[in-house]
């Protein structure tokens, strides 16, 4: 036999029949197919058992439930956060930051891993030890304190109320520093109006008890207050065959609450005190008002003052007011009515749709008018909370001797963080040499983002205390992890606008950081480390132990921290107690008139006074509900626009950045193909400037510019521009970074008239096309 | 053919509730592992099985008035559907007359049509990517996976392990949470009770914060989302291709309900007040 | 001519044997390297007797592979369930598998066992619905594993990374549960049964 290429081919070809009779080629083929259904870095989330943790999103002030997977080999993880059924604010409902909140929990990409040192002259992070870090913090706040220049420290927060805020400030005023700030918030200006005009600064709206609803440009779909709760009153008007409830919405842009309102009147932005004024006056007019506001302080005239009824009859004539706001008269009148007639009415005020804490004579102009219905503490009405049960600290400290970088000279102080970080910038009365930003991350939030970047490019020695590598610790020097919090201690108050008061506690649930620590904890270490008095201020271990102080009053804690909260048994019905001078309600208000005089020294320097704080009209309508003119409206010359923010639950309002998730949910009207932001314009403004439908436009104000795409919309009002809120992210990885454009890089901030709470929520832009 | 041992799951909703949030959209990407990529303002290549439409009248300032649309996977049964009057819904009695858009032209069986609970399905796993079923579902409830999704550092810790996270070159859609009903199924072998209406929630149903969205058995009297199939307000979207959708809708606005196209069920109503009625 | 023919006739028988001898060489060279390219195999951390552990409980598989209150399986115990017999501070025998364990045990670790049965990501299996429901024995899937005295090693697929168990132990891969747990062997058993065969019943 020959071995030729006969016989190879022969056996070859028996050879591949064999091999095709063997499984090894189905196998293998087989086994392709698998894989490319199983791709190794495809992730293989381990199972487990399933377990549920209450606790509070300090974001909402709204109870959540966190889904904890404890896996045998990868142990506990949350893999969900979802609403919490027996929380009264929430009722199983939960908004996309928090049901999206781990995407920020998990991703170390953004998280701040270690306390990091950052070279500012070469730009170099180094990662140094806890106590390294509190050392150098340490050391800078004594070096300050003993050089005298204690004051020279500016420290902002985002909550007065919360432990860390509390901390913080017990933390800066032994120290030596008046200057801590934290973000404005309606609640102060309500706080404010409230205690003017009935000696209660805790009120909230009876929404869910409401049959009859007119909100002065709250944005109350769009988020406000505890927004879950507000969405099932809102759910509570809606009904069949007939709705409930009536929900009247009085603003400029036919926005999500307008849109789904059963009547919405499109007014001039910033004309709604105004309105409220003159709903009050047409009420007076065909005497469908409650009776008993007759004997409220400051109805009738009184010796040297006029009082509300003149005021209302002299300035808010219903046809001049109508005129003003843009508004048909005859639609003014028939909400007015409906609203008198309804069984349980209501009007709701602030804040302003770009977040800001809303203008004060507003909200005391809406107090007013709830009070010409009479719905002060009736079902459905305003209502009282009881006061949180909360305790101190520790024992009052002492005032720092120097004077606050801002607002010392007003009658009252409030926080204006912008006006101190101005001040701050012009050296006036005094610069700073340490800032440091405990969360809430002000260089992106603002008020007025680019003020709070140029102050922290110009101070010294910034810290962070964040648990993101944000905005703001990309311009610190020193950049502290603070904990998620679902990873750690704090707490939450009452949000904005609820009729009961809650108290929410946070614990650490989940660990994603090891190294993060609770903010109050670093806090404490500085304390600590500083000893004398500033360790006297502060005697706890831990935030867990403030908080347990903090909270004595509502039981024992652990119980507290396992339910994750304390909410008010009960609405308080019944007619208020007016804590006034009077013991009425005061439409003249008593406290507010003493507190001028007393800071102008006399009656005569009072008008001088009230001219500097940018109260126009004078004493003679100061003390009563009354409507400024926005200042926005001042500087509108020219082919100018007024620009207002467009606020939603898709974007937050600041806290927390936009999620992931939140991004992926954004209509093509807010963010257009390729990442660019939106800007909204009425078809016949936009004609006017030659602009059409999706051109490339330049928003410029006198702080920044903002470039976008433009969508021409029928809902928005003519002579304005509409901007997202939110957007604009330079950190936060590339999930969420280079999305939109800040809107608070090119919002002005000025002062409130009397109170000086920054007011953003109108700025003179103009717009033209982009070149490119 | 429906029979009584079985089960029909629909959803009911309330447009006029809904404020446009979009909780659901996020709670339901939260529970089913979606990603996100790099540039997610790409709709067509973005992943979000619960999308959520806007839509207005058209009317210029100040008369705008907008809604809001929810939309997940509908669920199609096809074939003959009801009346209003049934709440359209309807098993039809021929069972080749039952034609679900997308069940029908995959030709790899990686989707099907559960007669035991009406839920359409989607293997991802068993997905050839072609396609084919994202051209034929009429409501864009379909996405295919054009990336390997890029979990950052860390993320993937959030993972549910109850839902398979997804390969590139797959589709995926809403599957009304089936895993749900999985847990909840396993609760009820070990202590032998029934799966209730409160057991089996889908995740957008529990997180929706103004509670419109209602979700439950079609089927059955005791379920609140059989009685709201019922009321006058109640539409399904693109009645009239006869995709006979499990997902309805209601609204007391007749423009909102003339833009999700019902007008055949209203002309099958006359015809059906016409002919004395089924 | 003729020898010429009678060589061509005689070459051509031997070829055809050649060919047959390719067949079978062929066909044997393919079951051979099958499984050997096929499968890898891994160690179990350490050895582990479940016939001693069975005969020391009361109540059979279920004592240590239990459910939990939502109907879930536990499946492997972790630590912690080796703590209610065990104890740290006690030492065991001089087995090394002993002395492996207490050191997991010491240092409260999940020890990292190789699941012979793990299905891929996308199955959802119910115990609940087969043990509980059904009545199976666990061997019906399982073979005789509790009555096993070592952890033989654990293979699994070069290419897909999964079990042998469940990709069949024969060479042809043709058998059924407890030798191989693949989709065709569930869906068998459901058609035979009247069991509902939709895909969301076993996927997730």
């Amino acid at each position: 036999m020959d071995w030729d290429r006969r016989t190879f081919v022969k056996f070859a070809v028996g050879a591949v029949i064999g091999v095709h009779a063997s499984p090894l080629i189905p196998k293998l083929m087989d086994d392709s197919t698998i894989w490319t259904q199983n791709w190794s870095w495809v992730p293989n989330p381990e199972g487990g058992g399933v377990a549920y943790a209450r606790t509070v999103s300090p974001q909402t002030g709204t109870g959540v439930l966190a889904k904890i997977v404890n896996s045998r080999v990868a142990g506990e993880r949350a893999i969900r956060v979802e609403g919490d059924p027996d929380h009264p604010l929430s009722q199983g409902g939960v908004v996309p930051a928090d049901a999206s909140a781990l995407q920020l929990l998990y991703n170390e990409e953004i998280r701040v891993t270690s306390p990091m040192l950052r070279n500012r002259k070469t730009g170099e992070v180094m990662r140094i030890t806890w106590s390294e870090a509190l050392d150098q913090l340490a050391g800078n706040l004594s070096e300050l304190a003993k050089s005298g220049k204690a004051h020279q420290s500016l420290a902002l927060a985002p909550d007065p109320s919360d432990v860390t805020g509390r901390i913080l400030s017990r933390l800066m005023h032994s120290l030596g520093s008046p200057n801590t700030a934290y973000t404005p918030t309606p609640r102060e200006t309500m706080a404010l109006a409230g205690v003017f005009m009935m000696g209660q600064p805790f009120l909230g709206f009876d929404l869910a008890n409401a049959n009859y609803v007119v909100s002065f440009g709250t944005p109350l779909l769009e988020g406000f207050g505890a927004p879950v709760a507000v969405r099932q009153a809102y759910a509570k008007w809606r009904g069949y065959p007939k709705n409930p409830g009536t929900l009247v919405q009085i603003e400029p842009r036919a926005s999500v609450t307008a849109g789904q309102a059963d009547e919405w009147l499109p007014c001039k932005a910033g004309s709604e005190g105004a309105l409220a004024l003159a709903m009050c006056r047409i009420m007076l007019e065909e005497g469908i008002y409650d009776k008993s506001i007759e004997s409220a302080y400051g109805f009738d005239d009184m010796k040297g003052f006029a009082g509300f009824k003149s005021m209302l009859m002299k300035d808010y004539d219903r046809n001049k007011i109508a005129k003003m706001a843009g508004i048909p008269l005859a639609k003014l009148i028939k909400i007015t009515l409906a609203f008198a007639k309804a069984e349980r009415a209501v009007a709701v005020c602030g804040p302003g749709n770009s977040g800001d804490p809303g203008r004060m004579y507003d909200f005391m102009a809406v107090l007013a008018l709830n009070a010409f219905k009479g719905n002060l503490g009736k079902p459905g009405g305003v209502l009282t909370q009881q006061p949180l049960p909360l305790k101190a600290l520790a024992g009052d400290i002492a005032d720092p001797q120097q004077p606050p970088l801002a607002g010392g000279e007003r009658p009252f102080n409030v926080n204006n963080v912008n006006a101190m970080a101005k001040a701050a910038l012009a050296k006036k009365p005094y610069g700073i040499k340490t800032l440091i930003l405990c969360g809430g991350n002000f260089v992106f939030n603002g008020p007025q983002a680019n003020v709070m970047h140029e102050l922290a490019r110009k101070t010294p020695f910034v810290v962070a205390i964040t648990p993101y590598l944000d905005e703001s610790a990309a311009v610190a020097d020193l950049v502290l992890p603070s904990t998620h919090w679902l990873e750690g201690w704090g707490d939450s108050t009452t949000p904005y606008g609820s009729p009961v008061s809650s108290y929410g506690v946070h614990r650490p649930l989940v660990k994603a950081v090891p190294q993060a620590r609770d903010a109050g904890d670093i806090l404490l270490a500085v304390a600590q480390r500083l000893g004398g008095k500033v360790a006297e201020a502060l005697p706890f271990k831990s935030t867990e132990e403030a908080l347990a102080k903090r909270s004595e009053d509502l039981g024992d804690f652990e119980e507290l921290a396992e339910a994750g909260s304390w909410v008010q048994k009960k609405a308080i019905y019944g007619p208020p107690k007016f804590n006034t001078p009077s013991g009425k309600l005061e439409l003249f208000s008593m406290i507010l008139h003493d507190l001028c005089v007393k800071q102008a020294g006399s009656a005569d320097v009072l008008e001088n006074m009230l001219a500097y704080l940018g109260v126009e009209g004078g004493a003679k309508t100061a003390f009563l509900p009354h409507w400024q003119k926005p200042a926005a409206w001042g500087d509108l010359k020219g082919n100018k626009l007024l620009m207002q923010a467009v606020p939603s639950l898709r974007t937050t309002w600041g806290g927390d950045a936009i999620t992931p998730y939140m991004v992926k949910i954004l209509p093509d009207t807010m963010l257009a193909e390729q990442d660019k932001l939106v800007v909204e314009m009425n078809p016949i403004t936009a004609k006017a400037l030659h602009l059409n439908d999706g051109d490339l436009v330049q928003v410029e104000s006198e702080e920044g510019s903002l470039t976008a795409k433009l969508s021409v919309y029928a809902g928005a009002a003519p002579g304005m521009v509409f901007v997202p809120v939110g957007l604009g992210h330079e950190a936060f990885g590339f999930q969420v970074a280079g999305k939109g454009m800040n809107f608070n890089n090119a919002a002005g901030v000025t002062s409130d008239p009397m109170s000086g709470m920054p007011i953003w929520e109108l700025t003179g832009v103009t717009v033209k096309k982009a070149r490119g | 053919m429906w029979r009584k041992d079985q089960v029909r799951y629909g959803m009911v909703i309330d447009v006029d509730k809904c404020t446009g949030c979009g909780a659901c959209s996020v709670a339901c990407m939260s529970e089913n592992n979606v990603g996100v990529l790099h540039d997610e303002t790409d709709k067509i290549k973005s992943i979000t099985w619960l999308r959520v439409y806007q839509i207005d009248n058209g009317k210029p300032f100040p008369d705008t008035e907008v809604a809001f649309f929810p939309r997940p996977c509908m669920h199609c049964q096809g074939g003959e559907s009801g009346t209003p009057g049934q709440g359209f819904f309807q098993e039809d009695t021929d069972p080749d007359a039952a034609h679900t858009p997308c069940v029908s032209v995959c030709p790899a069986t990686a989707t099907d049509y559960d007669d035991a609970t009406g839920i359409v399905s989607q293997i991802p796993t068993r997905c050839i990517g072609c396609r084919y079923c994202v051209a034929a579902c009429p409501y864009h409830a379909r996405y295919f996976n054009w990336y390997d999704v890029p979990w950052p550092k860390g993320t993937p810790r959030a993972l549910s392990p109850f839902v398979s996270p997804r390969m590139r070159g797959v589709v995926e859609k809403c599957t009304f949470c089936y895993p749900r009903l999985q847990q909840a199924k396993n609760k009820t072998f070990l202590d032998g009770s029934e799966v209730g209406e409160m057991d089996y929630q889908t995740a957008c149903t529990e997180a929706c914060p103004s509670g419109a969205i209602t979700f439950g058995q079609l089927q059955d009297p005791g379920h609140k989302v059989h009685k709201l199939i019922k009321t006058d307000h109640a539409f399904r979207m693109l009645e009239k291709l006869g995709t006979n959708p499990k997902v309805y809708y209601t609204s007391k606005r007749k423009w909102v309900r003339m833009l999700a196209d019902n007008h055949l069920s209203q002309a099958k109503a006359a015809k059906a007040a016409a002919s004395g009625g089924h | 001519m003729a020898t010429h023919q009678q060589a061509k006739k005689q070459r051509s028988r031997a070829d055809w044997l050649l060919l047959i001898l390719g067949v079978v060489l062929g066909s044997a060279f393919g079951f051979w390297i099958t499984p050997t390219i096929l499968y890898a195999e891994k160690p179990q951390p350490f050895q582990f007797d479940h016939k001693i552990h069975l005969e020391q409980v009361d109540d059979g598989c279920k004592s240590c592979h239990t459910f939990r209150e939502d109907g879930s399986f536990t499946g492997i115990p972790d630590i912690e369930s080796c703590k209610e017999c065990h104890s740290a501070d006690e030492a065991l025998g001089e087995d090394p598998a002993e002395k492996e364990f207490m050191k997991y045990l010491q240092a409260d670790q999940p020890i990292p066992w190789l699941v012979y049965s793990r299905q891929p990501d996308c199955v959802f299996f119910s115990h609940a619905a087969h043990s509980e429901n059904a009545g199976f024995e666990c061997s019906r899937c399982h073979g005789d594993h509790g009555q096993s005295t070592s952890l033989r090693p654990y293979e699994y697929n070069r290419i897909t990374g999964y079990s042998r168990d469940i990709w069949g132990k024969g060479p042809i891969g043709l058998s059924g549960p407890p030798h191989r747990m693949k989709m065709d062997d569930c869906a068998k058993c459901h058609r035979e049964n009247g069991v509902n065969g939709a895909c969301f019943v076993c996927h997730k």
